[in-house]
């Protein structure tokens, strides 16, 4: 760690590359680091700390992990996925299936539902070799129809929903949200700590020069076609891992709940939190599910009080926000939050001087 | 305002929205005891035309008690109606916290209309103890004790009884033509495939055959399906989809002249196909209710309940047309407000809480009529799937007229898991 408690002006200069390498590099980082870890454990004991603000919690727990894995693919390695929902209801079938049918236990179903969304991932990842910007983004919509057609035909307990088991460690059984709220949240700081990590080894290095040049990429040795499937493959695997969760969490699997909308919310998450950041992919799901909670109080306020709203027109608030919100994030910011994030820090580590 | 500051007020409006999101759940409040009702409807979404009209009318009928009525009387006192409301943007997460914030402001009882609801917030309805009134209940809900249905009797059973009617109508004219040849004709919609769960083994049973046609969602004509109908043969053709879908099926039978008679499932209203392609494209068309529809036709006298309906329609909504929904949400008001009503002769309103409503009020329900809005609905111990009865009715001339007498539904049950 750096010799020093605070991020000086000047930067924080390592001699050596292992200390170079490290995310916490001061001491206030990690006493922060240490004091928000010990504040997330101990949120559901507060007081004021309800069960539905845990549910959103757990909720945004779970869509992060989706917009991370949708970050790495999307956002580091420059590979447009409109089809992330049809993973996650991948994994979520997957795991739903094996508990409710042969009884496997949550430990061993997610780690099944990550890697045959994974799977099913690089499977559609294949035209990636030669397709790239829209023309690939089709392909990833194909997939979300493709797959929500199977869902619905081919088998008909999957069109139906049933009901899954919850998670359990012994006896200790996570129903509840205040229980499953320490199941969530290690899940979510795990993923991200190996989603970070990722992207500052080998091949997230070779994404990134995949996103800015493929060619040059190409040029430089880097095996392009290997990569964006290693990209595809690592966006599902954390889609199916929090489809697990979320049916665990729900304790039903249910088709109607992995819709090409969703698939649009977590893309204008990453939007707004900023393309290939991990920082700005929380900063997008916790922006994304606040906005909501704000749009759900306002919402029927207007229509109670504007009498030329018709009936629905309240709710209907939501999609033209949350949509709006893409539009002027790609607009105005398109470095979304994560870039906002940085030039705060700029602004703090230099305050009271300008520059 | 420079970047670095403009950077700084918007992490402040940030972390003083997230500081400030515990104070926007409500929690129950103020000395009197009313009884909650919370609804859980998708008011975006594809299904949220059916969900506001049904929020609409469960909301105006317990408003109307309210206001017209003073509250809902019982032995020892009144009780007025909170209705509460939450948007689950038609996502099964969303309904579980919906479920979770109207808990913690108090609810009561729980009503909605939507089977997938229904089967998500089973285990949470049926741990907080809180009844559901629903117009649609799904799979697993059917078979729950806590669930309690006022609409149709399970989304298998549509078919089925249509197939019922069909055969006794053909048996009635002598049986023409030694096999009954029915036809389906469906979209890609998630409840089709629930609806015709095990179908072919019913079909088998009745001695009939059943050809089956699908249309892709969206598609804008479905010749080629009803051109093979015909070609096989088919006296009648059930109709499974949305009234979008319908809509279609019937401006293609129109292009192609087809003449076999067409019938709607539940799943939309002949008053949404009328709305949506014009009195004139729905002539003919064929539809089942399991109450009176909100049509206004001169020569049928309209029920009590269903004048009382109409009323509430003109009031709330002055400048909108009717819609039949309307009366699914009127319906689950009424089957509240009766088992509230119940409820009371046996315990103070201070002590009515969602076990006691359950266990005096609807557990008790016998009979019920909504005035005349539906058939007798009656909760069995091992069965709250409510109205069994189902009538078909017509289009002519713009308004709706019946085609059959009420008769009783089937009752398979998809099993539960």
């Amino acid at each position: 760690m750096a010799n020093t408690s605070f991020y000086p002006p000047s930067g924080i200069y390592s001699d050596q590359y292992k200390k170079d390498m490290r995310i916490i590099k001061t001491k206030t980082q990690m006493i922060m680091s240490i004091a928000a870890l010990i504040m997330l454990f101990v949120l559901p004991e507060l007081p004021y700390v309800s069960g539905y603000i845990l549910r959103l919690i757990i909720g945004a727990a779970i869509a992060l992990i989706i917009c991370l894995g949708l970050n790495i693919l999307t956002g580091y390695c420059g590979q447009l996925n409109i089809g992330q929902s049809a993973f996650v209801m991948v994994g979520a079938f997957t795991s739903a299936l094996l508990n409710s049918k042969f009884g496997l236990p949550f430990w061993a179903t997610f780690i099944l539902a990550g890697l045959a969304a994974a799977a099913v991932g690089v499977f559609f990842g294949i035209p990636s070799v030669r397709l790239k910007g829209l023309y690939l983004a089709l392909t990833t919509l194909g997939a979300q129809v493709i797959l929500t057609w199977v869902a619905l035909f081919g088998f008909p307990i999957t069109a139906a929903g049933f009901s899954v088991d919850p998670v359990k460690i012994g006896s200790i059984v996570f129903n509840t949200p205040e229980k499953f709220y320490y199941i969530a949240i290690p899940f979510a700081l795990v993923m991200t700590f190996f989603a970070k990590n990722m992207m500052r080894s080998k091949p997230g290095r070779a994404f990134i020069a995949i996103r800015d040049n493929d060619k040059a990429a190409e040029g430089m040795g880097i095996d392009i076609f290997r990569y964006k499937l290693l990209a595809f493959a690592i966006c599902t695997f954390y889609a199916g891992v929090a489809g697990s969760l979320l049916v665990h969490y729900m304790m039903w699997a249910q088709l109607e709940s992995f819709t090409l909308q969703d698939s649009i919310w977590y893309l204008v998450m990453i939007i707004v939190g900023g393309f290939g950041s991990i920082e700005g992919t929380i900063l997008g799901v916790i922006f994304i599910t606040v906005l909501k909670e704000i749009i759900f109080v306002i919402g029927p306020i207007a229509e109670a009080n504007l009498p030329f709203l018709p009936m629905g027109a309240g709710s209907g608030l939501l999609l033209i926000i949350i949509g709006g919100m893409a539009i002027v994030f790609l607009s105005v910011e398109p470095r979304g939050l994560a870039h906002r994030w940085n030039l705060f820090k700029a602004y703090y580590r230099l305050w009271p001087f300008g520059y | 305002m420079t970047g670095r500051r403009t950077s700084g007020v918007i992490f402040m409006v940030m972390i003083s929205s997230i500081l400030s999101a515990p104070l926007s759940t409500g929690h129950a409040a103020g000395p009197t005891r009313d009884v909650v009702v919370g609804n859980i409807s998708a008011m975006t979404g594809p299904t949220s035309g059916t969900h506001m009209m049904c929020q609409s009318g469960s909301r105006d009928y317990l408003n109307y008690l309210n206001e017209e009525k003073g509250g809902i009387s019982g032995k020892d006192g009144k009780v007025k109606i909170k209705y509460l409301a939450y948007d689950s943007q038609y996502v099964a997460a969303k309904a579980k916290d919906g479920f979770a914030r109207l808990r913690e402001q108090g609810m009561d009882i729980l009503t909605h209309c939507a089977s997938g609801h229904s089967d998500a917030l089973m285990m949470d309805y049926e741990q907080a103890k809180i009844p559901l009134v629903t117009g649609s209940q799904g799979v697993a809900s059917l078979w729950s004790d806590w669930s309690y249905g006022n609409y149709h009797s399970g989304i298998a059973n549509m078919i089925r009884t249509w197939i019922v009617w069909q055969k006794s109508e053909w048996e009635k004219a002598g049986k023409p033509g030694g096999t009954l040849v029915l036809g389906t004709i469906t979209t890609d919609e998630p409840y089709v495939p629930l609806a015709l769960w095990d179908v072919d083994s019913f079909v088998k049973e009745q001695g009939i055959r059943l050809v089956k046609e699908t249309i892709p969602k969206g598609t804008t004509d479905a010749s080629p399906q009803l051109l093979r109908l015909k070609q096989a043969g088919v006296k009648q053709i059930y109709v499974l989809s949305s009234a979008n879908g319908a809509v279609v099926v019937l401006q293609s039978a129109k292009s192609m002249n087809l003449d076999t008679p067409l019938t709607q499932c539940a799943a939309a209203t002949l008053g949404d196909v009328i709305s949506l392609g014009g009195p004139k494209l729905a002539e003919g068309y064929q539809g089942e209710y399991f109450f009176e529809p909100m049509s206004e036709n001169p020569k049928i006298k309209a029920s009590a309940g269903l004048a009382l309906a109409r009323g509430l329609w003109k009031k709330n909504h002055p400048k909108e047309s009717p819609n039949d929904m309307y009366l699914n949400g009127i319906l689950s008001g009424m089957v509240i407000a009766e088992g509230v009503r119940l409820a009371l002769e046996k315990v103070p309103p201070d002590k009515l809480n969602g076990e006691a409503i359950k266990k005096y009020g609807f557990d008790r329900i016998s009979g019920f009529t909504g005035m005349g809005l539906t058939k007798s609905i009656t909760y069995l111990p091992d069965d709250h799937i409510g109205p069994k009865q189902v009538r078909y009715w017509v289009v002519r001339n713009g308004y709706v007229e019946p085609v059959s007498d009420w008769m009783p539904t089937t009752t398979f049950r998809i099993p539960k898991k």
